[in-house]
């Protein structure tokens, strides 16, 4: 080939390679940044065509295309927060420069000893320190609740908010303050462990509040949630706060532009991803708008203690103090690398590879290795039948032991809870999974229950 | 300026390829009293659809939008190119050209993901996650099927497939891998009875739901380009390529690719749409074992055969 | 082998006139009374292709009356549609006359100025119309009627459980799973539907109102429109109820005559249905050969009677010579249908590939259809069997392949029957009539005060039982199951409306 024009194709495809993936952490939207991804590596087996080395070539094409952007796809409709884009978003919609951009600053100083020195007004001088979901677990020091992991809350923090008010308790996620539950678990929408808010409407707090969408009135749902037209944040009809009504959720449109089979449009974000709402409940203080500096007004907001929100905030930064560390780490592997490339002290075997590499690679597995490929075929096959015929027997086994009378009514010490996606999970009384947050139910119905979720056929 | 040569050059025979794939659809669709019409009706929608509006829905993603009927079309030639009419009458071969081949098929239906996704539309997400059931789907069937004639031939290359088959067509002693293979073609292809990504009335012509004009003219040949390839490298594959007695091999190879479309698309008659969750259980409880039973049978016979095949 | 037998084109165009004849791609819409024309039409000719988005579409077919509801749904396709297009209103049966504006019909031509009408509604006159591109205009949408948005109620928590995100997809008015408009909100957790909302009254017409306006006649010819898909089964229940005030019951053959109408007209809509229906599952063999036989007994029928059965279709009115054409070749040509309908309902049950999509989907237990008051095949094939879709699939062809028999049976038996004037005289009462409807029993409850026209009026609808049914069906269904279960289920929304 002519060099000018190998040139001309190494740099487009070189910037092609290095424009898509910086393009991909430049998107909010995790389809694109897959599809981004999956460019730059063909770009990449581009060049790999250039030195010759087409079988690595279509391997790269094959495991990209094939296997991560599958990763991505599947990541997208499983996942909450796939790829942390939200969380990635949310920060950069903060304006955060520089490292920050990747993590928020952890919290500066030193931690806050763990006692609070605080009194809080009306409450007993009691030193013990209890799970918000496991109040039977209780030890006299802080720290994590060994059945579901949440960090102990000190008792008369609990005991305080009930003396202070004859309501219910609210608990309600520190990045989403929409989300109000009157059960301790994790936030539907960012997985982050509820903490207890204070009601500002008391009355309410037992009424059954309709959710709604600010763009679209005739969605109603008794829960908080996202907009299934829109993917914005439902709002609370007592709520008076407006709504981000513009420019902040993609693709809403009800003209020309898109249609549903009658003609009405009702168009989403074709990224199905949730709710733009930026809004953070923790705003912040000191000179730069990224210092997360302690208020007392956002610990007493969420009745936490000094401690208990440094912890919060460290949880939030998803980083670790060692970060620079780590980074000077990678500079340095990085330079070494590159080092090593250029100098190439090592011996060089002549000439580059060749099509004859190829074939004799092909030659070596079809021909000596065979008996590999054909064990290799045997023993997938085997696991696939045993795991097959293991599943029928094990699903027999159970319907042979599922229970028919309807679950008896029995004294509340004596009846188990339990999950049904969980079954290891066993408690004394009902409220939510601690590991998924679903609500439990009494243990007799899990058998029937098991059924009734393995039927995707 | 060879290359150029060439590529014009398959680029000629795709089309007019497409062209008899598309009058092939539509004699199985008015039968064979009617052979003027389904001549003369496929030009006659490409035209109609030429004089149509281009339009691009509100909140369409640019860039993905636009491209992916481009995209489509882009595999498609590349696709073209490893396949050989005749002995030495190929566009491009290297040693790999299977896998290359192989390789080049899920940029396709990544394709018609971005067409759905692209839309902004809720007709177009649902069917994107259809198509991406497909592409989880065909790979591994389509990459095993075709691992039975690399075994046979020891050869990743089209050319060096056909040729090993002068004694005896791969279809005789490996019918499975050619039903595995043909099955995962069709959901490569999108053709009927995978076609539910397309799914006309369900989703209101799912990943083209919202695409007019030009583009939904491409996407159209896209899809009659790529079911005409597949079933050329089955031919490759199974029935010998271009050999054949008598007539010359690029005409053998023509009549057999277009003899086992007419017998797919006539087959699909009798089956209705089928979900993409039974395509997913089709592809990953049946055809994943199945292909590799031919492995192992494929391999034993080419163990025990003296000459390997 | 295959393809579509039919030989119905008329002119056979030179190869030049083939080459530059431009094909019409288009979007139809059924305001409730133009299923079968439209199913007629999709499988006519191949230069009309009926399309599934407004946007491949080149030419917008309405089928009228349309109610004012449906309106904003018309004119966002109108929109929809990438030009250059052009549209073309249908006119279906006689306007319905009645003073509520609610259930007046829109007038089309305002929202849509520009666009051709077609009085006639034989599907070759419309193939005609569609293909014919003189003397049409640019699609011109005048009207800016704002999109009516329902409230959409979203599931409990309980009901949720682990859904990730829930979509709602909205499912017409204008879809191709009933025979006319009709909405639903499906509330789905990715293709899984959680649960349903059903908006309709998109086709409704106010017929019952309407009857007590004006006389008997009027009320006699408006009876014929309940169900514009079974013309003579209203006809016939209005009848009943009349005969039934005035005291007199009519000879056997005339009911034997009344009933053979009425079969023939059940035979073909299920026929119709089934095309539609294989459309919607994409069998192409299935869709071909019933295609065929819907064909084949249009015809037929046509040549049956010397005049139309909505002719003679009135209080005591018989005479042989206005009804029956004996002529032996249609009487033959009905038997070789008939049986050709047996060997296809034999060898749908025999196929097994179509219960990929059909077995064990839509089921709902026999008690549970009785407390509804669900009659018809629905209801059979759940007595029948397990009454899922298949179910209903085979009832049908079943019900069709007895009626079409008897009725080759019964009139090809010679008949006399005396001539007898309609009698028009109506002592005030009230009468309770019911015929069996092609979707299930149609009800008529009558009430006269006076002899001038009836004081109330009430119909009872097969399909209208089942639409409060829809959410149970469809729940947990998935999105591409709810679908074909909608279409099994044969609603007819211009006789659930009312």
């Amino acid at each position: 080939m002519n060099g000018i024009f190998e040139w001309i194709i190494f740099l487009s495809l070189s910037t092609i390679a290095v424009v898509t993936a910086a393009g991909m952490i430049l998107t909010m939207s995790m389809y694109r940044a897959g599809l981004a991804l999956m460019a730059s590596f063909v770009a990449l087996a581009g060049l790999f065509i250039l030195l010759n080395a087409d079988l690595l070539a279509a391997i790269q094409i094959m495991m990209n295309v094939g296997g991560m952007l599958v990763m991505v796809l599947f990541m997208v409709m499983m996942m909450i927060d796939p790829g942390g884009e939200m969380m990635w978003g949310m920060k950069r919609d903060m304006h955060m420069p520089g490292l920050a951009a990747f993590s928020m600053h952890m919290p500066r100083g030193k931690p806050p000893e763990e006692e609070s020195t605080q009194e809080q007004p009306g409450t007993h001088q009691v030193n013990d320190w209890t799970c918000p979901m496991h109040p039977e677990v209780q030890q006299d020091h802080p720290g994590n609740c060994p059945k579901c992991g949440m960090t102990l809350m000190q008792a008369e923090a609990q005991q305080s908010v009930q003396e202070t008010s004859n309501q219910s308790k609210v608990y309600t996620c520190p990045m989403h303050p929409e989300v109000r539950e009157h059960q301790p678990g994790s936030c539907p929408k960012c997985g982050m462990t509820l903490v207890e808010a204070e009601t500002e409407e008391p009355h309410q707090a037992d009424t059954l509040k309709t959710y709604t969408c600010p763009m679209h009135p005739e969605v109603q749902q008794d829960q908080p949630g996202n907009c299934p037209k829109c993917g914005m944040t439902l709002r609370s009809t007592d709520d008076t706060s407006q709504s981000h009504a513009t420019g902040e959720h993609a693709g809403m449109s009800m003209e020309q532009g898109a249609h549903t089979m009658s003609g009405m449009s009702m168009e989403q974000s074709g990224d199905g991803h949730r709710s733009h709402d930026m809004s953070m409940p923790i705003q912040a203080s000191g000179e730069s708008g990224h210092d997360m500096n302690i208020s007392q007004h956002d610990m007493n907001m969420f009745g936490m203690t000094p401690r208990q929100y440094y912890q919060m905030m460290v949880d939030m930064a998803m980083s670790t103090s060692q970060l620079p560390w780590a980074i000077a780490l990678g500079i340095a592997s990085a330079l070494l690398l590159i080092v090593l490339v250029v100098q190439t002290p090592w011996p060089l075997a002549a000439g580059g590879p060749t099509q004859d590499a190829t074939n004799a690679v092909g030659e070596l597995l079809l021909s000596r290795y065979m008996i590999g490929f054909e064990g290799a075929a045997f023993l997938i096959l085997a696991g696939i039948a045993g795991a097959v015929l293991l599943g029928k027997r094990e699903r027999t086994q159970l319907q042979l032991q599922m229970p028919s009378p309807e679950p008896q009514a029995s004294d509340a010490g004596e009846q188990t809870y339990t999950c049904p996606m969980h079954p290891e999970v066993r408690e004394s009384r009902p409220g939510n999974c601690p590991k998924c947050g679903m609500t439990l139910i009494p243990a007799e119905e899990t058998v029937g229950s098991q059924h009734k979720h393995g039927g995707h056929s | 300026m060879n290359a150029l040569l060439i590529s014009l050059e398959v680029l000629l025979g795709l089309f007019i390829g497409t062209y008899c794939i598309a009058v092939l659809q539509q004699l199985m669709l008015l039968g064979l009293r009617r052979v003027g019409i389904a001549f003369t009706l496929p030009i006659a929608n490409a035209v109609q659809l030429l004089r149509q509006e281009n339009l691009v829905p509100r909140g369409a993603d640019f860039f993905l939008y636009r491209s992916a009927p481009f995209i489509a079309l882009a595999v498609v030639a590349l696709t073209a190119l490893v396949i050989p009419l005749g002995p030495n009458l190929i566009g491009f071969d290297p040693s790999i050209g299977l896998f290359y081949f192989i390789v080049l098929l899920s940029p396709f239906v990544v394709a018609m993901m971005n067409a759905g996704w692209s839309q902004n539309s809720k007709e177009g997400l649902f069917s994107t996650f259809r198509a991406a059931a497909y592409l989880v789907s065909y790979e591994v069937p389509i990459g095993f099927a075709a691992i039975g004639p690399v075994m046979a031939a020891q050869s990743l290359s089209t050319q060096h497939i056909v040729q090993s088959q002068a004694g005896l067509w791969y279809v005789v002693w490996q019918p499975l891998g050619l039903a595995i293979y043909l099955l995962a073609a069709l959901f490569v292809s999108f053709r009927h009875p995978f076609d539910s990504a397309l799914a006309g009335d369900e989703l209101e012509g799912g990943v083209f739901a919202e695409y007019s004009g030009v583009r939904l003219l491409l996407f159209k040949v896209a899809l009659d380009a790529i079911f005409l390839i597949l079933m050329s490298m089955g031919i490759l594959l199974f029935f010998g390529g271009w050999q054949g007695p008598l007539l010359p091999g690029p005409l053998w190879f023509v009549l057999k690719t277009l003899v086992l479309s007419a017998l797919v698309l006539w087959a699909g008659r009798f089956l209705p749409r089928l979900r993409h969750d039974q395509i997913l259980t089709l592809s990953w409880k049946i055809l994943l074992p199945a292909s590799l039973v031919n492995i192992t049978l494929v391999g034993i016979l080419t163990l025990v055969i003296p000459g390997g095949s | 082998m295959t393809g579509n037998a039919d030989s119905a084109t008329r002119k056979r165009p030179g190869w030049f006139a083939r080459l530059t004849h431009m094909p019409r791609h288009y979007f139809a819409v059924d305001g409730g009374s133009g299923a079968h024309l439209l199913t007629a039409l999709s499988q006519r000719s191949p230069y009309a292709e009926r399309v599934a988005s407004p946007r491949h579409a080149n030419l917008l077919v309405v089928v009228e009356p349309i109610s004012e509801k449906l309106v904003p749904a018309i004119v966002e396709i109108a929109q929809a549609l990438p030009r250059p297009a052009h549209a073309l209103l249908v006119g279906g049966p006689e306007a319905v006359c009645d003073s509520s504006t609610e259930t007046k019909p829109a007038d089309l031509q305002k929202v849509l100025p520009g666009s051709r009408h077609l009085q006639q509604v034989s599907v070759e006159g419309l193939l005609d119309a569609v293909l014919d591109r003189s003397d049409e205009s640019e699609l011109i949408v005048s009207d800016g009627s704002e999109v009516d948005s329902p409230t959409i109620q979203l599931p409990s928590r309980q009901q949720q459980e682990m859904a990730t995100e829930l979509a709602v997809l909205s499912l017409g008015p204008i879809q191709p799973f009933t025979a006319g408009p009709l909405r639903l909100f499906l509330i789905c957790d990715g293709e899984q539907v959680l649960s349903v909302q059903v908006e309709s009254g998109y086709a409704s017409r106010g017929i019952a109102e309407a009857m007590m306006q004006g006389d008997w006649q009027q009320a006699l010819s408006l009876a014929r429109q309940f169900d514009p898909l079974a013309p003579i089964a209203g006809q016939l229940a209005c009848i009943r109820a009349i005969e039934q005030l005035q005291g007199w019951s009519p000879p056997t053959l005339l009911v034997k005559l009344r009933e053979a109408a009425l079969a023939l007209e059940r035979t073909q809509n299920v026929l119709w249905w089934l095309v539609r229906f294989a459309e919607i599952l994409d069998v192409a063999q299935l869709l071909d050969r019933s295609y065929s036989l819907a064909s084949a007994l249009d015809e037929c029928s046509a040549r049956l009677w010397q005049q139309s059965p909505t002719t003679w279709l009135l209080p005591q009115y018989s005479g042989t010579t206005a009804m029956l054409d004996k002529n032996t070749a249609t009487l033959t040509r009905l038997r070789q249908v008939a049986e050709s309908l047996t060997a296809l309902q034999r060898d749908v049950e025999r196929n097994r590939w179509p219960a990929l999509r059909t077995r064990s989907i839509g089921m709902l237990s026999t008690a549970r259809l009785q407390a509804a008051n669900v009659t018809g095949p629905v209801l059979q094939a759940s007595e029948q069997g397990e009454g899922d879709v298949e179910g209903r699939l085979r009832t049908r062809l079943q019900l069709a392949s007895g009626d079409l028999l008897e009725v080759a049976e019964t009139l090809a038996a010679e008949q006399f029957l005396p001539a007898h004037a309609a009698y028009w005289t109506i002592p005030a009462g009230e009468a309770h009539a019911e015929v069996k409807g092609p979707r299930g029993t149609i009800g008529l409850h009558l009430e006269s005060s006076d002899n001038e026209k009836p004081s109330r009026i009430e119909w009872q609808s097969p399909s209208a039982a089942l639409l409060p049914l829809l959410p149970e069906i469809l729940a947990g269904q998935k999105l591409a199951d709810a679908e074909v279960i909608v279409a099994s289920l044969d609603l007819a929304m211009a006789e659930a409306d009312g």
